[in-house]
């Protein structure tokens, strides 16, 4: 069907913030997130995470672990303390040796989390299902 | 009496050699003083020096009683009755049998003579092995301790003095402190050792920061009478920090590796996916190829990590009580496709009641992706793959069975070592790392089960692996009462709650199943929503799941119970419609209400609640 009013543009795109410290990593999920009409912002720390977060207010957060100036999890914690933070989605990007931490992750509340190397539609199923999920809470 | 005969030295020698020989007994010794002259008809004649035996001899001829001695002229004849004569011969018998008993002293003499000879030289050849065996393990680089049936040391070598941090002419004292400190005598077997253990090995850390390497052997006698427990020490401080940093280089660069196939692999990804514009078929046939190689080699950098991991010790494992069964069907579901492609028949076959183990399923799926993996990778077309799990004894075994080419007999000790590989060219497909047995060896291991192969050359193989059974409410009361003691005089810090499936008849067909994969799934996942190590998830029964959740109860209770919500409401309600399926709550605090585990299990069968 035509989209002739262009109501479809309209509609709000799902925001996603991409926190790794690994640019190829991040740039081969925005082009693939943006194809899949997301609108993606990225930072390559903790640090610069939760000040995406504060100016852009994304929907979902994909979150690596280990980074320089502040990792994951301190991320995680820093931002469910913020006003606003305990309503983000969040994905751990993590590696499968460190598994044992989800359970560090999940008392921050995690919504899913997904090992490294991962496939990309396999990450992608996940946001949708993390998305979908927000939307039958939000109503 | 006279007339012995007295052979010089000490070696007997035969009567007749003897230079003075016994004394023979003649007439003459017969003969009193008086000299006796009773007439007789009937006499014989014989000179004194004659024979006794002789002049027997003589009257038994004549068969006269009497014999007259014909003497010189003074002394004139005497004559001598036969008793007279027997009675000579009594004398010379004596003569004998006294000369038999000094022989048979002097025999003993020697005898004893020779006997204190050898054992002096045993002696003496002892002593010298014992010398020898005192430097010998004076100078040995690893230390030695003998300790005695009470557990006293009786030897040390200087080696292992000086490896406990002592010098090597402190005394034994000094070292029993040391020995005590680590609690060495606890470690080894005792008089009535309570498992009969025989020998064993443990590491210490000494109390100047040595890594040592302990391994004891125990001392019987002939007859398995315990004499005590030999222990030899090494030190093993540098094999460990280059195990450690061997085991943290293959970790680390395992990590490294990640990074750049992720790039890759989403690279790939989107290239496929037309991030960059549309392709052409060629190049999406090498992109697949790149793509499928990417995953082997994410493969490959998993197996050297947990391998690392396995060798270091170090490999997270996350038990539960869970029914192998369970595992088993999520890795045919898994495996299912690659079966079809190759053609072989994949089936399992169990018995409907398995004894539950304790376990990670995780880690045992690994297991079992890895031996059905690999039963279908030597299987030819057209072959079959059938994997049982039966209770034998107090294990729980799965055996997975090939129709495959199978394993030559000297090769089937070999193949769960590492980087080991059979018949790699009679597969298709991707090579593994040779590492997938030796990681299944590994983790069946750390799970206190067993590994092993049955296989005869080109009529398939039979791979086992056992896992010790449990009983799920030992390991719910164990739990229960673990809590109790850590959380006492805290009233209602944990809860306790039972999800039970209560699956009518005419729905049981079209409904088990659900609930049977619920309760996986919420197993599956427990640790998400029960991420305290003292809360603890179980299934008990078929339909029944139970939670425990430790400190800070009502919080995640209620977590716990909105995950369970969600679960049942999307899967069991959807799948098996409305009522009359009831899927209950049951509720216990404890030791708020009871300090009795099994009261606190009844009381929330009691206060089963409907929740849905």
């Amino acid at each position: 069907m035509f989209d002739f009013l262009g109501l479809k543009k309209k509609a709000s795109k799902t925001r996603i913030l991409v926190v790794d410290d690994e640019p190829n990593i991040v740039q081969t999920l925005q082009d693939r997130l943006e194809m899949n009409e997301y609108e993606v912002f990225t930072a390559g720390n903790g640090r610069e995470g939760l000040q995406k977060f504060e100016q852009e207010r994304p929907d979902v957060i994909l979150l690596d672990v280990i980074m320089p100036i502040m990792d994951g999890h301190e991320m995680l914690e820093m931002l469910r303390k913020q006003a606003g933070g305990q309503d983000v989605s969040v994905i751990m990007l993590t590696a499968r040796s460190q598994t044992q931490d989800i359970a560090r992750a999940n008392a921050c509340g995690i919504d899913d989390y997904i090992v490294k190397p991962f496939d990309l539609s396999e990450l992608l199923e996940k946001i949708e299902s993390v998305v979908e999920h927000r939307k039958a809470v939000m109503r | 009496m006279t007339g012995l005969c007295k052979c010089p030295g000490s070696v007997p020698r035969p009567r007749q050699r003897c230079a003075d020989g016994p004394k023979m007994v003649r007439i003459s010794d017969l003969i009193r003083g008086d000299g006796s002259t009773i007439p007789t008809e009937c006499t014989v004649a014989v000179t004194p020096d004659t024979p006794v035996t002789e002049a027997l001899r003589k009257m038994q001829e004549v068969g006269c009683d009497n014999i007259m001695v014909m003497q010189d002229d003074t002394k004139g004849r005497s004559v001598l009755s036969k008793e007279d004569v027997l009675s000579g011969l009594l004398l010379e018998l004596d003569n004998s049998q006294v000369q038999l008993m000094q022989l048979q002293q002097q025999i003993e003499r020697g005898i004893a003579d020779q006997i204190d000879v050898v054992q002096d030289g045993v002696r003496a050849i002892v002593q010298w092995e014992k010398d020898k065996l005192a430097v010998a393990t004076d100078h040995m680089t690893e230390g030695l301790i003998i300790l005695g049936p009470t557990g006293e040391i009786e030897r040390a070598n200087p080696s292992a003095k000086v490896l406990l941090g002592l010098k090597p002419d402190d005394g034994l004292d000094a070292l029993a402190g040391i020995i005590d400190g680590l609690g060495l005598r606890n470690m080894v077997s005792s008089k009535d050792d309570p498992d009969d253990r025989k020998e064993g090995g443990f590491k210490v850390r000494s109390t100047h920061h040595k890594i040592l390497k302990m391994r004891w052997n125990q001392m019987a006698d002939l007859w398995g009478r315990f004499l005590g427990n030999v222990i030899t020490v090494r030190d093993v401080t540098e094999e460990e920090i280059a195990e450690k940093s061997k085991t943290e280089f293959i970790a680390s660069i395992s990590h490294e590796l990640r990074t750049p196939l992720t790039t890759i692999q989403n690279s790939v990804s989107n290239i496929l996916a037309g991030v960059t514009g549309k392709i052409t078929d060629k190049t999406s046939d090498y992109l697949h190829a790149m793509k499928s190689d990417c995953h082997r080699l994410a493969d490959l950098v998993n197996d050297l990590l947990d391998m690392a991991k396995l060798q270091a010790g170090s490999m997270p494992v996350n038990r539960r009580v869970m029914s192998v069964v369970s595992v088993v069907n999520d890795t045919m579901h898994m495996l299912a496709s690659q079966a079809h492609a190759r053609n072989v028949e994949l089936h399992y076959e169990t018995p409907s009641r398995i004894s539950p183990v304790y376990a990670d399923p995780q880690r045992i799926g690994q297991v079992l992706t890895n031996l059905i993996g690999n039963a279908l990778h030597f299987t030819p077309p057209g072959g079959k793959v059938t994997v049982r799990t039966f209770d034998s004894g107090d294990d729980v075994v799965t055996v997975v069975q090939d129709t495959g080419i199978g394993i030559a007999a000297e090769l089937q000790k070999q193949i769960f070592g590492t980087f080991y590989q059979i018949h790699r060219e009679a597969g298709p497909g991707s090579r593994g790392s040779g590492l997938g047995l030796a990681i299944c060896h590994g983790i069946i291991a750390m799970h206190g089960g067993a590994i092993w192969v049955e296989s005869t050359e080109g009529h398939g193989s039979r791979f086992f692996f056992s896992l010790p059974r449990t009983d799920p409410f030992i390991m719910l009361y164990k739990h229960l009462s673990s809590l109790s003691r850590s959380s006492s005089g805290v009233s209602g810090d944990f809860a306790f709650m039972m999800l039970h499936f209560d699956v009518p008849a005419e729905k049981a067909d079209a409904c088990a199943g659900e609930a049977g994969s619920i309760i996986n799934e919420l197993l599956a996942e427990s640790d998400h929503f029960l991420p305290d190590p003292q809360d603890l998830a179980i299934q008990t029964e078929d339909f029944e799941v139970v939670f425990v959740v430790g400190d800070k109860a009502s919080v995640r209770l209620d977590k716990v119970r909105r995950r369970i919500q969600e679960i049942v409401r999307a899967r069991f309600r959807k799948n098996c419609g409305q009522a009359p399926i009831l899927p209950m709550l049951g509720v216990g605090f404890y030791p708020g209400d009871t300090s009795e585990v099994r009261d606190l299990e009844k009381m929330a069968r009691r206060k089963l609640i409907r929740l849905f």
